[in-house]
């Protein structure tokens, strides 16, 4: 390599660290285009002229010509048919417990196999799994894992509930709704983590074969969701209307960020809308953000703001409303509305009592809400 | 006009401006050397260019004195667009941003302000009659006027905008008394230049809070060692060093994580060694563990200064303890020098995000930590992972890791988790729940984290397999002071963040086989030098080849240089004026003995080329180990030497053969910036600095052997 080419490389890699050349780009990552595996045909699009189809999975009703792929880099249009490319590439693969969602009414004490593929259609600044999250299938390694095997791993490492979470599940939808009908056969439940972005037909139809749902509302403005999410809130409220309204179980998380999202009259207002719009009794978890992803050097939320959000959910009439992401906080107890017990104690991910019965308050004998068993 | 006072300024202003443009870029892009190497390269490159525009046929004689105006103001400009750079990339403060906008930034600013300097270079030579050497030799002395003054003076005593604004005031009155006395407008130009200076020093920390609202910014310093500030939202307080945070409190996870899995491996620890991280809780956990003596160790005294200011003082009391004691001291000489035996070392550092913070993450210092602790003692400290996924790359910035503590440790353990904590001994090592669990109990440790529970759902046995298969999995390579190859794993770990080709960039080079790089080219060097000897060998021009050699010679060896003082020490950019300003003072004494000859010859050419290969040679040879604090000093110095002298010689070869005064000099500065693009981005933290040194005295050797057999043609004096 003489001065002239490696200068002449240097200005080739100064132009290519820009938008840059994409196939240039991808030879020299050494990738190719669609990856090929798992080819799956997607359930929710339609299909157009000219090979081009329309997703009809999120809110994004993404419109793709031959070879091009999703907004969640995860389904693809192959001639015309769209295609799913993370059917049973599973990336990641735990046994947590329900607390760790956070599921706080929903099979307390109880260990959830979790699991996901790549991909998401959103990207939040603060994702806290964004190497699978916003990266392609072909990017990262994953097993191959149909939906028998993760209803029979889940029976086998005695969980009673199969997680679909990290990433966003609605980007593996043909794989969890499969898997969840295999995992109701050996009587194991299932539970969605989501951000709710999505289409209304295709949560209808999950709706049908899942039995909670936990709902990350990250934020309450339009605005906070064009900047840091990189998507739209309506969407995201008409999917906890239609889980709130059916019999699925519903909780809640709203992530205070600091100076971005934390504003008590925003949180009077969310908290308002929730007891309005899917019921007082629908638990609402304020977590704590950890610094993550792009803004990792923001300071964590103080626990104050939390608490204050708090505070500000229950004088708005929410019944069930917890600090999340500070073990040890009193506010990680479940309280009884009737008599203001402690009827589920909690310290982190341990149960240190649990005072129900029957779905009971045992003090007072208020119905507190959520699956129990 | 004076006439030596244009080239004395413009080597004032350019390492000035180049110093206090340099440490607010660091800070803004998170202090690491990939992005000081590309404003490095990036104003070098300018300088260059600006050198290389012809001059036009008329030189006005007042050219330098307002190019010297402009170039003050657009320095201003330049550290208020560095500022509120994140507004431009529409990211909040704080927010990360990839390597594309740092490069985008470090050549848009160095542009504005070294393009102009570059420029004046050939004003200032056309001024002087072309008489280059001269020029060369003021601007030098020039530059270490400013190295001395801001090393000794300004940094101690102000931040850089306030420092910027003084070297420029200073510089306003110069060219105010000395360079346009005649002229009727000077007034106007003297007081809006100070206007301008006063304004920039005292919105300092205005601007800082605003650029970084809607948080709140409490309190800011620029000290030797970094640019700290203080933001606090209610009872929150973050600290951070360069953008980068390097305390949060209440922070109780961090804390535990960082302390308890390396106290709870041994029954009863008493002596116990904290590196960093004291302040945010730390102090507190180790102090738990009722029979132990705690050493903590900090490097900035501002840090605890800092804290004390604005943490709750419960969070304080146990620095105050008994039990503590503080110390101020780097922690690897402090591990040197220290004759006491430890149970536990425990580092609380950033990741090694920097070739600064790498050094306690290599063999070498791991091995000083061994030989610091009892039998059965043990190394902690954590690093950023992912809970739920561990990618390729993480993987091998893991493995790394992992390997260079195995090359010093009998066991290593890791726990998986948001943070991988490290855990090493010459005796086992356990991760077991539930022995944990209850250690902590036996132990009376009250803690959020370390129940069993907690314990369980973190180390359950799939995340502590996936966790290991990933590590044992990956391809490993071991850290060492020399060969930072952890800090390069970690750019690309930062690199993946972002959607560009960045992470894509590096990885290319990861895998390629180290000749590629290193080797290859000086094959194509010899084959270039060989067809120049075979076609150019009459040409005058040819004496620009060990221009440009030298050029990117010395820059290499000056970043390998940096990069091993900061291994061995750790206290480079407080050093770092000091330590330019040595090699600059060897550009002036190189530049005066080459003037002082009578004439130039092509023997003179040859005669410094050799003395590069031999001093390259010397630098390889002493390198190899922890050096005297001033050899570096001394080695700099030299290379400034034989810099300034070929520089010198080669002009005087190249005048009256040449219209283009600039034409040396901008070889010298794009040799410089390919240099310093290659070593601080790829070179040195890949293969190391000893292949580097290596690789230049082979080309020095074939400058020298071109030199040596093209130096027979007639009239070669000048």
């Amino acid at each position: 390599m003489n001065r002239r080419r490696f200068l002449h490389d240097a200005a080739a890699a100064a132009l290519l660290l820009g938008p840059g050349l994409p196939a240039l780009r991808a030879a020299l990552a050494g990738k190719g285009g669609a990856s090929g595996r798992s080819p799956v045909e997607a359930r929710y699009y339609r299909k157009l002229p000219d090979r081009e189809i329309e997703c009809l999975l999120c809110p994004r009703l993404c419109r793709l010509g031959d070879k091009e792929r999703g907004y969640c880099g995860v389904r693809e249009n192959v001639g015309g048919t769209y295609y799913t490319l993370v059917y049973g590439g599973v990336c990641s693969f735990n046994v947590d417990p329900i607390e760790k969602k956070p599921f706080f009414h929903f099979l307390p004490g109880t260990a959830a196999l979790s699991m996901a593929t790549a991909g998401c259609n959103v990207n939040c600044r603060f994702c806290q799994n964004w190497e699978i999250s916003q990266v392609r299938p072909e990017q990262i390694a994953h097993i191959e894992m149909s939906p028998e095997a993760a209803a029979r791993e889940a029976a086998a490492a005695r969980c009673p509930s199969i997680a679909y979470t990290y990433s966003e599940p609605t980007v593996f939808i043909e794989y969890m709704m499969d898997t969840a009908e295999e995992a109701r056969k050996r009587k194991i439940r299932n539970v969605v983590v989501t951000g709710g972005h999505i289409s209304r037909r295709p949560l209808e139809d999950l709706l049908e074969v899942v039995d909670a749902v936990k709902v990350d509302l990250k934020g309450f403005t339009q605005d906070f969701y064009a900047r840091y999410v990189r998507g739209e809130l309506d969407p995201v409220l008409d999917a906890i209307r239609a889980v709130g309204r059916s019999r699925i179980w519903l909780e809640i998380v709203y992530l205070v960020i600091p100076t971005l999202n934390d504003d008590p009259g925003l949180i009077r207002k969310m908290a308002r809308w929730v007891k309005n719009e899917v019921g007082a009794r629908v638990p609402v978890h304020f977590s704590r953000f950890h610094p993550m992803y792009l803004l990792k050097n923001l300071p964590p939320t103080p626990v104050s703001t939390l608490e204050r959000s708090r505070e500000t959910a229950l004088a708005e009439g929410l019944k069930f409303v917890y600090v999340g992401n500070v073990p040890g906080h009193p506010s990680e107890n479940t309280i009884c509305p009737g008599c203001g017990t402690a009827v589920i104690e909690r310290s982190g991910f341990t149960l240190r009592g649990l005072h129900l019965d029957n779905g009971r308050c045992a003090t007072c004998g208020e119905t507190i809400d959520g699956i129990w068993a | 006009m004076r006439s030596g006072l244009p080239p004395f300024l413009l080597g004032f202003l350019s390492a000035s401006f180049q110093l206090y443009l340099l440490r607010e870029f660091s800070a803004r892009f998170y202090g690491n050397e990939l992005t000081f190497g590309l404003f490095l390269g990036a104003w070098l490159l300018w300088g260059g260019l600006g050198s290389l525009a012809r001059p036009g046929a008329r030189v006005p004689s007042r050219g330098p004195a307002r190019v010297y105006a402009l170039t003050i103001l657009l320095f201003f400009a330049a550290l208020i667009a560095l500022r509120f750079s994140h507004r431009a990339l529409g990211a909040l403060p704080g927010e990360m941003t990839g390597l594309a906008p740092a490069l985008a930034f470090a050549v848009g600013l160095a542009m504005l302000v070294s393009f102009p300097l570059g420029r004046s270079f050939v004003l200032n030579s056309a001024l002087l009659g072309g008489d280059v050497p001269r020029v060369y030799f003021l601007e030098s002395v020039g530059a270490v006027a400013a190295g001395l003054l801001i090393h000794f003076l300004l940094v101690p005593q102000a931040s850089n905008w306030a420092g910027g604004a003084m070297v420029a005031a200073a510089a306003s009155l110069f060219i105010f008394a000395g360079m346009e006395p005649s002229k009727k407008r000077r007034w106007v130009v003297l007081c809006t230049l100070l206007a301008a200076a006063a304004a920039v020093a005292w919105l300092d920390m205005p601007a800082q809070r605003a650029a970084w609202k809607p948080l709140r910014l409490v309190e800011a310093v620029d000290t030797r060692h970094a640019k700290l500030q203080v933001l606090r939202t209610a009872e929150q307080v973050s600290l951070l060093a360069n953008g980068l945070p390097i305390l949060t409190s209440p922070d109780p996870a961090g804390a535990e994580e960082g302390v308890h899995f390396a106290l709870l491996q041994r029954s009863g620890p008493r002596r116990v060694l904290l590196i960093g991280g004291g302040a945010c809780g730390g102090a507190a956990e180790v102090l738990k563990h009722v029979d132990v003596r705690l050493d903590y160790v900090e490097l900035d005294p501002r840090v605890i200064r800092l804290a004390e200011g604005h943490l709750d003082p419960r969070e304080l009391e146990p620095l105050r303890s008994p039990r503590t004691r503080i110390i101020f001291e780097d922690g690897r000489a402090y591990l040197r020098r220290t004759r006491d035996a430890y149970d536990a070392v425990l580092l609380d550092l950033p990741e090694p995000a920097t070739a600064q913070i790498n050094r306690f993450y290599t063999r070498e210092f791991f091995a000083e930590v061994r030989d610091r602790l009892r039998p059965g003692g043990v190394l902690s400290f954590r690093v950023p992972s992912a809970e739920n996924y561990i990618g390729p790359d993480l993987a091998r910035f893991l493995a790394g890791l992992s390997a260079t503590l195995r090359a010093v440790f009998l066991e290593v353990a890791a726990v998986p988790g948001a943070n991988c904590v490290f855990l090493a001994s010459d005796r086992p090592l356990s991760i077991d729940p539930d022995e944990l669990a209850e250690a902590a109990v036996e132990a009376r440790i009250e803690s959020r984290f370390f129940t069993r529970e907690m314990l369980a759902a973190r180390l359950h046995p799939i995340r502590i397999a996936t966790l290991d298969r990933s590590i044992g999995e990956a391809p490993a390579r071991i850290n060492r002071d020399l060969v930072p190859v952890s800090y390069y794993f970690h750019s690309i770990l930062w690199a993946a963040q972002f959607r560009g080709l960045e992470a894509d960039f590096l990885r290319f080079f990861a895998r390629i086989p180290a000749a590629w790089v290193l080797d290859a080219p000086l094959i194509a060097l010899a084959l270039a030098l060989i067809l120049l000897r075979a076609f150019g060998r009459t040409s005058r021009y040819r004496v620009l080849v060990p221009v440009a050699g030298m050029g990117f010679t010395t820059i290499l060896a000056e970043m390998a240089l940096l990069i091993a003082f900061q291994a061995f020490f750790g206290y480079v950019y407080g050093k770092i004026a000091l330590l330019l300003t040595s090699f600059m003072a060897g550009l002036v004494a190189g530049a005066w003995m080459g003037r002082k000859r009578a004439s130039a010859s092509f023997s003179d050419l040859i005669g410094v080329q050799g003395g590069f290969v031999v001093l390259l040679a010397v630098t390889r040879a002493v390198l190899v180990r922890t050096v005297p604090e001033v050899l570096p000093y001394l080695l700099l110095l030299a290379f400034g030497a034989l810099g300034g002298f070929l520089f010198v010689a080669a002009s005087r070869i190249l005048r009256g053969n040449t219209a283009h005064l600039g034409l040396g000099y901008g070889f010298d500065l794009i040799g410089s910036f390919l240099g310093i693009l290659a070593a601080a981005t790829l070179v040195i933290p890949l293969w190391g600095i000893p292949a580097l040194l290596s690789r230049l005295t082979v080309l020095n050797s074939l400058l020298f052997i071109f030199l040596a057999t093209t130096s027979r043609h007639p009239s070669q004096k000048a």
